[in-house]
């Protein structure tokens, strides 16, 4: 387990606290609930369950880290129905943001729940600036390679905000420490120390991940 | 008949928005108009000009800082009460270490949120207003 530095654990207690804020919020509105009428009580039910499902989506980020056997118990899943099922869906992107599945591998399979956090992380790094602000335009094709040993290739069409990518080992702490982007960009340097990811960056910054099982 | 008092709410998380208007917009002569980054919360301060009795702006959001909103808010509306919220204790410890900051930034909220201290604070943005 890599030693996990406090630039990451200050901004992951910051999206969890930020979780639990919305949940604390609605528990007080229901505690002074005698003006809620039925509507507003299922809404509040539907807000915690949402609230509570990221708040588990926060916390799988630190998991993968340091809970490697439960990670990599998770169902061993193809590639290309991993990367289907947790590529972004029509709505959740602005339209000018785009994922392209292409030759995706389908006799290689990965643990599920590491495939989900690294992907994830990969495709925030890819899609915001380091200010956490949506790029205007990108378009993410994403391959698997080589059919020799299991790999996932992620080629941007837009790459001006990607050189802390090039050297992982060197993320500024401040990044880290202000933003998501730099919180994400050091989770998958933290999952490729973990699990021995192999991870090239090409001169056009198409990202190459390598996997050693 | 008492004065209404109208808030401006700014975080870019969509569920903060929602639940804190859903709470506060509750409460006797409180109108919450909330807007999802500095950008938009800039807009509604354009268009709808001295309409707001305070500003709350969460501090971390993409591009434009809360802290930096509030000297917007400052510069354009400078009777409006400025008040900042944030889930980053960190970085409002290094934020509070800038000279005259407390001149900016008039009311702080750490999250999760303490609704009373909310509440005072915006019933009080009335009496700062006249």
């Amino acid at each position: 387990m890599p030693q996990i530095e406090n630039e990451f654990l200050s901004t992951f207690v910051h999206e969890l606290l930020n979780t639990f804020n919305g949940i604390s919020s609605i528990s007080n509105m229901l505690k002074e609930s005698e003006q809620l009428d039925r509507d507003e009580i299922e809404d509040s039910a539907i807000d915690l369950e949402e609230l509570s499902d990221r708040a588990n989506h926060v916390i799988s980020k630190l998991r993968a880290i340091v809970n490697t056997s439960r990670t990599l118990s998770s169902p061993m899943r193809q590639i290309d129905e991993l990367c289907r099922e947790f590529s972004p869906k029509k709505g959740q992107l602005p339209s000018t943001l785009k994922v392209n599945l292409s030759k995706l591998d389908a006799s290689s399979s990965l643990p599920s729940e590491l495939f989900r956090v690294l992907y994830e992380s990969l495709l925030y790094v890819l899609f915001h600036g380091s200010d956490d602000a949506f790029l205007l335009k990108q378009t993410i094709k994403v391959t698997s390679p080589n059919r020799e040993t299991c790999q996932l290739q992620l080629s941007p069409s837009h790459c001006d905000y990607l050189a802390p990518l090039l050297d992982l080992n060197a993320i500024d702490p401040r990044l880290v420490s202000s933003s998501c982007f730099g919180f994400e960009l050091k989770l998958i340097s933290y999952l490729c120390q973990t699990y021995n990811i192999k991870l090239e960056v090409s001169k056009t910054f198409a990202i190459t991940l390598s996997f050693d099982f | 008949m008492p004065q209404t008092i109208t808030v401006l709410f700014v975080d870019d998380d969509e569920m903060n928005c929602k639940v804190f208007k859903r709470y506060f917009s509750r409460l006797d002569n409180i109108e919450v108009v909330t807007a999802l980054s500095a950008h938009e919360a800039m807009e509604n301060l354009e268009r709808h000009k001295d309409a707001f009795s305070i500003v709350i702006t969460d501090q971390r959001m993409p591009s434009i800082k809360g802290h930096q909103l509030l000297d917007h808010v400052r510069e354009n509306s400078p009777e409006t009460l400025r008040a900042l919220t944030s889930a980053n204790q960190e970085e409002i410890e290094h934020l509070f270490q800038q000279e005259n900051i407390n001149e900016l930034i008039q009311h702080y909220f750490d999250k999760p949120w303490n609704f009373a201290a909310i509440k005072k604070v915006i019933y009080s943005s009335t009496s700062s207003i006249s």
